[in-house]
């Protein structure tokens, strides 16, 4: 060959080597990899709206917040299973399948990690006013909610002191890191409220309602503080409390039966909401149908109808008793039995302006404030009930009549559940928020604190060498 | 004359002259004795590589290794000097090449050869002399005249043939050589000189030893083998009407093992060359044709109008969306368009010595296709090949409309007679039964006929080769149609291929080969399945010419059970399109003289479209189970899919003494696969036979769409080594890159060793001259396999939408540690060849350990993943095969031909960290710690062979008021699962602890599905001009779930059932497995008792072909001519009691697979056929 030759064929094998190397790196097609997921402003939204997808529990198809409105309805003997009689309407939890919230909720932690470690380290220039500070807030809150939520059913939160807290994702998993330890209930709480106080300070304080503002970081945090329950939390959630009232852009809704069957989404009471899929009102195996009669069948108890009595929202709440399960009733807070379910009885309410009252109310009452004040705050949820001091005056008196803290207490965890029923845990908590031996006179089922909380899943067990001990009373 | 002369054994120099002088004249005596005797060739080849050298020393040489004299004036040789450079050539070729250039010329007398002056050689400018007509006779070694013997002259490139009494007359100038060449026979050459004729007598060639055995990037002699490889015999598959050519692999070669997955025209099988080697990889061969790598893969992109498999449903465990899904996985072939006609070889390499060059897709095998080329300096010779024939099913056998009514209403008394018995008032359906004459219906409807039907086959192919002088040519063109034997399904085809062989000069040759394929397959929804259920009471219409609706819920079962008219599903369409492209375009540049220089690029290019109808009156999956079509579901799809290879190759081959030979391949390749599927579905069409498009559907479904890339770098090399030849090395090296690896991971390397000792060739075998030849060989290597998912190592975020935008999340969490799963491959084997090859026995043992397979790691949920794919199970397979060859008979006017062969593998799960079953195949990972279920009817599970059978143990009939009781006590929860459990009623196997406890266990082994041992058997007889060719092909010791049986032991509702079921206990006949019947209240799980022995001994195929006689050929002007009529599958002798215990339900799996789905019937075909070439 001549020289010439043999140095095009050389150049040409260079080449070719050089293209095999890049081609043997290109990334897929039709999906996205750590490196090219978030990259700028747009896909960095982009990216944050999985993390929303995660909290909305959603597939292609549908938003499932069914277990945020059935299992604390169920522990608490207010909501029950049609067809089946479950343990857990006993509170035994031993063998639960309640605890797959654990799994869930690490999925939207997950997703949030993947959006805070990739954004953190992008160059602030690729946003604008100040969006990375906000996409962070919003995926750090979405973070401190899940979070939250597996320190709640699956750990002592209400023991500052105990070993048996969250297990706490700090950084998108690899498959290297995924086995980790639980943290303490101490630390748990520290995680979740850093991400909090990063997200009030820097989420937007307007905007969409199915999204993360300034308010829902406020509101959530006052949760945390309730279940922290440390003398200086109660007075900080009231002053939550007072700031999102006063200074927020949420109004109660009148009529509270309104935002199921009317309003959704735009009602102005609605802080944080999941709005369904589209078409997701017409799918089979939704949300809303669980209260219609379909595979799945999830009812109202006697219980509730009795904490309802003399309480407009009994109409709404309670309908035509179920044939299949004796002291049962279809529970129409979302869908009337025999109607077909909607967009709108798809949507599920995260927080509700009435929460941040109630809170407010019992923040106040446990820091030993001024009692006349936490009952207007009541008053003001039970009003848009219909509940006032001359219209179904009945439940408006009892407020009235609890002159001490504690009866105060049991005012506000009834008017909990009355408002949030078939909504997410509020009620449950505020329950458990009570000294045992109250806990066990208001719900007889349960007699040990071990029954407050799931354990843990059997199968992070086989699966997470690191993760430590089971939740007390439970084997693992 | 001046005579010289030497021998190998004495030097000349040492002869005294007057002893010479006595030579020289006994010498030249002897030769004018000799000159009337007409030369044969002598079989020894002779190797020269001289450069420049004296022609003495030459000659030396050539006496040396062929035992020639040469007679010649010493005088006349003038100096001369010659370059040559030969392998393994004739004397003639030797002697022609050496003085092509010297004025000099030989003639071989005997063992003598005289070289005299050219002085009679025409030259260029010499007057040409006047041609004449050369006769002869060519015969075989027993002096019988052989037809069709091509006889050249080189001179001239002219040609003749042959006729039927093996004579031939072709031009020929004194001086020209006519080669004389025959498949099967040593070729010969012979001068022509002034004598009246030359005949000749072939000798044949040791045909298995030196049979030309095509392997990677190369071919090689069979005696030169190192490794394990089989080849098939195109002649003896080429005239059955296999539609395409995996089939026909059946029985064929040992240690392959080929199930036919079911009936469908053009169908898929199930090909396996020892054993699998991956779990969720695939685990088909590699099949490389004319270099083009092809990878058999599942098309079929999932349509939301698919259909419940009523049968699937009723074993509890399969997944029962699959009546359309797994249609097409049996039915759509991706290796259907190739043409068996255009097939030159066929090479299977089974052992890492012969499949290591490539590597990391090498763990299953290599299945090496040669397509046909043309043949130089020949007319263009035409050949066409036409059959017709039909397909018959072979049906299953159900009720007829007296028998299901009287098994209906005895079902219902036994229901009634419980109900009463227990004070329960009689059930409302039950005494329907009984006392509505019209409530099952008074039609007497043959379901099955109005779904099946005698397919009509048809196929032609002509093909035309031929060539120049530095070319040659082939093209074809066939065109095949097979009618499936269910109504609306057809498998249709053209294909053909171009192969261009062009030498430019002596060093530079380019060599073009397309095969191009298109096919149509119209592919069953389950009609036949649907068939099998329909209530033979009742008409397929209503009186208004509607469908008739016999829908679960219409026959006192649900929809979800996915019953529904037979006729509704015929009016589907379930079409797939298959374009398909191999193209190749290779240069050979000869640097140096055995230096060759390969470079060739290649595309296997494949555009699938789908197109799939659900007819509105259809019920289609759901979530729900079964749900209405709402007005019909459409949608199309398309898959394109392209891989590109560019490989280049340095070959070299250097014999450097009579006792050293090596060869050496050296190359690399590039590979880059890329893929591009969509689909777009409708709902709700005006019409279900002319509005059926997409743009006519009122409401549009989800689009669907998926691409995927991968790459593969390599490098390999191959060095086989020969010493004197007996001892054979081979070594065989690759490393390839792959996309599908982290940087870290991504190179494997794939070594592999083999050696060879031809034990005859030594001293001490020499005196039993009835072994031709015996070889012993050993090799180990490492493969791999590549056929695996494209980014596991990568973590991935995949597109949802969220309030209404757009949204990603990760999906998937990449496992950058994941490597090569490897296959360590050991094979050990003994060839044997004995009286010139009349019997050929090949024993091989092997050990095939393949470790780090791909598998799901369960993760913690705290993760916010469910599992990550690891390297971590292990599979193990070993085995023995032995083949057996024979000429049996070969006699003038008879003969008769052999081959057997018998395999026998064993294999193994090792380390698998739980039960796995298919996730294609219900739902996928479970744990077998009681605490989940099982959603297949198979396993793997450590420790057990791979295809373990889970269901519940059947523990016989209850027979009397003890067992009754007994059987009570300890099932406590009968009461709420099976009320009525009483004398006539199975027994199942009860958990004694556990989770389970008290209940049934549905998660028992219950058999395995492997076969002990199983081959083929073909034998060929030719008798004048008759041929006869069959093939048995036979297994043993295998187990098979015939699941549409177990709807035979249990009324649950109003469908119709097979007859078996007239085999149940009543109080007359206790002495059966099969329970009593009651109406929609027997215990039915899959059990061990639905699984059945799959031994069979089957007449695979027969062929009689009759060749037109010569005289008779030469009247119509052709050259060739045959009729012939073919079968397949005329009988099986077997116990099982379906319809054909060769079944597949899944061909792609090696987790399941084994499950008699009775989806679409076994066929026979019968075939007429012509070949004529001209």
């Amino acid at each position: 060959m001549k020289r010439t030759h043999i140095i095009i064929f050389a150049l040409l094998t260079i080449t070719a080597q050089y293209s095999c190397k890049k081609q043997l790196d290109a990334p897929p097609k039709d999906a996205l990899v750590e490196g090219n997921t978030i990259i700028n402003q747009q896909t960095a939204n982009i990216a944050l709206n999985g993390v929303y997808f995660r909290f909305a529990n959603a597939d292609q198809t549908k938003t499932d917040w069914s277990t945020n409105q059935v299992n604390p309805g169920i522990l608490t003997g207010v909501l029950d299973d049609g067809h089946n009689s479950l343990s857990e309407a006993r509170n035994v939890l031993g063998k639960t399948n309640f605890n797959s919230d654990w799994g869930r909720y690490y999925t939207l932690v997950n997703a949030a990690n993947g959006v805070i470690d990739q954004v953190t380290i992008l160059p602030d220039n690729l946003f604008s006013n100040g969006r990375k500070e906000q996409i962070l807030a919003e995926a750090r809150c979405l973070r401190a909610f899940g979070t939250f939520k597996v320190l709640l059913f699956m750990g002592q939160w209400f023991d500052i002191n105990s070993a048996y807290g969250a297990l706490l994702q700090n950084k998108f998993i690899t498959s290297t890191t995924y086995a980790r330890a639980r943290s303490s209930v101490k630390d748990s709480y520290q995680f979740i409220l850093e991400d909090l106080d990063y997200a009030i300070a820097n989420a937007a304080a307007t905007g969409s309602n199915v999204y993360i503002t300034r308010w829902a970081a406020m509101a959530l945090k006052m949760r945390v503080l309730l279940s922290r329950g440390q003398q200086a939390d109660y007075t900080g959630c009231a002053a939550l409390g007072d700031s999102i009232i006063n200074s927020g852009n949420y109004v109660l809704e009148p009529n509270a039966r309104d935002i199921f069957y009317v309003k959704g989404l735009t009602s102005k009471e609605v802080i944080l909401g999941v709005t369904p899929q589209a078409a997701q009102g017409n799918y089979y195996y939704n949300t809303s149908g669980l209260y219609v009669r379909r595979s799945s069948f999830y009812v109202a108890t006697r219980a509730l109808d009795s904490i309802l009595q003399n309480d407009p929202r009994r109409s709404w709440y309670i309908g035509q008793p179920n044939a299949d399960k004796a002291n049962t009733f279809y529970f129409i807070k979302y869908v009337q039995p025999g109607l077909a379910t909607t967009q709108l009885s798809e949507v599920s309410y995260a927080i509700r302006l009435a929460e941040v009252y109630l809170m407010a109310a019992e923040a106040t009452v446990r820091a030993g404030g001024n009692l006349a004040s936490a009952r207007t705050l009541i008053h003001a949820v039970q009003a848009g009930a219909g509940i006032t001091a001359t219209d179904n005056g009945t439940n408006y008196l009892a407020v009235e009549q609890a002159l001490t803290a504690d009866a105060l207490l049991r005012e506000t965890y009834v008017e909990y559940i009355r408002s949030f029923a078939g909504e997410d845990d509020q009620y449950y908590f505020a329950l458990l928020r009570f000294p045992l031996a109250t806990v066990t006179s208001l719900r007889p089922t349960i007699t040990t604190k071990e029954q407050y909380i799931y354990p843990i899943p059997h199968s992070e067990f086989t699966s997470n060498p690191l993760i430590g001990a089971q939740n007390p009373g439970y084997t693992q | 004359m001046n005579f010289h002369s030497f021998t190998t054994a004495v030097p000349c120099a040492q002869l005294s002259k007057r002893i010479l002088m006595i030579f020289k004249i006994t010498a030249f005596l002897m030769t004018v004795a000799l000159m009337q005797v007409s030369a044969h060739g002598f079989s020894q080849t002779i190797h020269l590589n001289e450069k420049d050298a004296p022609v003495e020393k030459v000659l030396e040489q050539i006496s040396r290794q062929s035992g020639f004299h040469f007679f010649y004036d010493a005088a006349s040789l003038n100096n001369y000097k010659v370059t040559v450079s030969l392998q393994e050539a004739s004397i003639e070729t030797v002697l022609d090449s050496c003085f092509q250039h010297l004025p000099l010329t030989y003639k071989i007398m005997g063992r003598n050869i005289v070289l005299m002056p050219r002085e009679n050689i025409p030259n260029a400018a010499a007057p040409v002399q006047q041609a004449r007509m050369v006769k002869g006779t060519v015969f075989d070694e027993d002096f019988k005249g052989l037809i069709g013997v091509t006889v050249r002259n080189r001179a001239t490139g002219k040609g003749a043939i042959t006729n039927d009494k093996g004579a031939y007359t072709i031009a020929a100038n004194r001086g020209d050589v006519l080669v004389i060449s025959f498949v099967g026979y040593v070729t010969q050459e012979a001068t022509v000189g002034d004598q009246p004729a030359i005949d000749f007598q072939l000798k044949a060639t040791n045909a298995a030893l030196n049979q030309v055995v095509v392997v990677g990037y190369g071919s090689t002699k069979r005696k030169d083998l190192t490794g394990s490889v089989s080849t098939i015999n195109v002649k003896e598959i080429r005239d059955v009407p296999f539609a395409t050519f995996d089939i026909a692999l059946a029985g064929k070669a040992a240690g392959v093992q080929v199930v036919q997955s079911d009936g469908s025209p053009g169908g898929v099988a199930n090909i396996r060359v020892r054993g699998g080697t991956s779990i969720l990889g695939g685990n088909d061969p590699l099949y490389i044709v004319d270099g083009v790598q092809i990878t058999p893969t599942d098309r079929y992109i999932k349509t939301p109008g698919e259909v419940v498999d009523p049968i699937a449903r009723s074993t509890n465990f399969s997944d029962p969306a699959s009546s359309i899904s797994g249609a097409y996985a049996r039915g759509l072939n991706s290796l259907a368009g190739l043409n068996i006609s255009d097939i030159a070889s066929i090479d299977i390499l089974k052992d890492a010595s012969a499949t290591a060059i490539y590597g990391s897709k090498a763990a299953n095998g290599v299945v090496i296709i040669t397509t046909k080329q043309g043949t130089r300096d020949t007319k263009p010779y035409f050949e066409l090949n036409n059959y017709t024939g039909i397909s018959r099913p072979v049906r299953a056998k159900v009720l007829n409309a007296d028998q299901y009514r009287m098994i209906l209403k005895e079902a219902a008394t036994n229901y009634n007679q419980e109900l009463t018995a227990q004070g329960q008032p009689t059930d409302a359906t039950a005494d329907k039964i009984l006392n509505d004459p019209s409530y099952l219906g008074t039609d007497n409807t043959d379901w099955l006929s109005l779904v099946l039907r005698n397919g009509l086959t048809q196929n032609t192919d002509l093909s035309v080769r031929g060539g120049g002088r530095g070319s040659r040519y082939y093209a074809s063109l066939s065109y095949s149609d097979q009618q499936g034997v269910v109504k609306g399904t057809d498998f249709k085809r053209i294909s053909g291929k171009v192969n261009l062989d062009n030498e430019v000069n002596k060093r530079l040759k380019f060599v073009t080969n397309i095969n191009y394929a298109f096919s149509t397959n119209n592919i069953t929804n389950g009609a036949y399945g649907q068939a099998l259920f329909a209530p033979p009471t009742r008409a397929p219409y209503n009186p208004d010419g509607t469908l008739a609706n016999l829908t679960g819920s219409a026959l006192g079962g649900y929809d979800f059970n996915g019953f529904q008219n037979p006729l509704t599903l015929l009016n589907g369409i379930n079409q797939g399109k298959n374009g398909l492209f191999l193209g190749s375009l290779a240069v050979e540049y000869k640097i140096l003289d055995g230096l060759t220089f390969r470079s060739q690029a290649s595309i296997n290019y494949n555009q699938y479209h789908q197109r799939n109808y659900t007819p509105s009156s259809a019920l289609v999956q759901s979530a729900s189970g079964a749900s209405s079509s709402l007005g019909g579901i459409g949608s199309q799809g398309q898959t394109e899919s392209t891989s590109y290879l560019y490989e280049n190759t340095l070959t070299y081959t250097k014999q450097f003494d009579a006792n050293n030979r090596l060869d050496v391949v050296a190359g690399t390749s590039w590979q880059e696969d890329k893929l591009n599927s969509f689909q777009a579905s409708g709902q709700t069409y005006p019409d279900d036979f002319i509005l059926n498009n997409l743009g006519s559907a009122a409401v549009t479904l989800p689009n669907q769409s998926s691409s995927a890339q991968s790459s593969l770098l390599s490098f390999y090399i191959r060095a086989n080594y020969a010493f004197k030849d007996k001892y054979l090395v081979t070594f065989t090296g690759r490393s390839d890159a792959s996309s599908k690896f982290s940087s870290d991971n991504r190179v494997g390397y794939f070594p592999s060793g083999g050696v060879a000792w031809r034990i005859s060739q030594e001293r001490f075998m020499k005196g039993l001259t009835w072994i031709d030849d015996m070889k012993l060989r050993a090799s180990m290597g490492y493969t791999g396999t590549q056929n695996i998912g494209n980014y596991l190592y990568r973590t991935l975020y995949t597109p949802v939408s969220y309030n209404g935008t757009n949204a990603v999340i990760p999906s998937q969490l990449g496992n950058n540690r994941i490597k090569w799963e490897q296959t360590l491959q050991k094979d050990a084997g003994i060839d044997i060849s004995l009286f010139r090859s009349k019997l050929v026995v090949n024993v091989g043992v092997y050990e095939k350990k393949s470790t780090g397979l791909l598998f799901n790691q369960p993760l913690p949920s705290s993760s916010s993943y469910s599992s990550i794919i690891a390297n971590l199970a292990d599979i193990r397979n070993r085995g023995l095969e032995i083949e057996l060859s024979g000429n049996i008979v070969s006699g003038k006017h008879f003969s008769w031909r052999s081959d057997f062969n018998m395999s026998f593998n064993r294999s193994l799960v090792t380390g698998l960290n739980m039960d796995y079953t298919d996730p294609n195949h219900g739902g996928g990972v479970t744990s077998s710690n009681g605490q989940s279920y099982i959603m297949s009817n198979t396993v793997l599970r450590t420790g057990y062979p791979v295809g373990q059978f889970v269901g519940s143990r059947f523990d016989g009939i209850i027979q009397n008021t003890k067992q009754l009781e007994d059987y009570r006590a300890a099932f406590p929860y009968y009461a709420f699962f099976n009320p009525y459990v009483n004398i006539g009623d199975p027994m199942f196997v009860i958990n004694k602890e556990g989770a389970l406890q008290g209940f049934p266990d549905t998660y028992a082994l219950i058999g395995s599905s492997a076969p002990k041992f199983y081959g083929g058997w073909t034998n060929t007889f030719n008798f004048h001009d008759f041929s006869l060719t069959s093939l048995f092909t036979y297994s043993n010791g295998g187990h098979i779930l015939y699941a549409a049986d177990i709807a035979n032991k249990s009324v649950s509702d109003l469908t119709n059932k097979g007859v078996r079921i007239l085999d149940r206990w009543t109080s007359e006949h206790t002495n059966t497995d099969r329970p009593r019947l009651i109406y929609t209240q027997n215990a039915n799980y899959t059990a061990s008792n639905d699984i059945y022995s799959s031994s069979y001994i089957k007449l695979k195929s027969v062929t009689l072909s009759y060749q037109l006689p010569q005289a008779f050929m030469q009247r119509i002007k052709l050259q060739s001519a045959s009729v012939y009529v073919s079968a397949t599958n005329l009988f099986t002798i077997t116990n099982y009691p379906g319809q054909d215990p060769e079944v597949s339900n899944d061909p792609y799996s090696i987790v399941d697979g084994y499950t008699d789905s009775n989806n679409y019937p076994t066929i026979r075909q019968y075939i007429l056929g012509f070949r004529f070439g001209f």
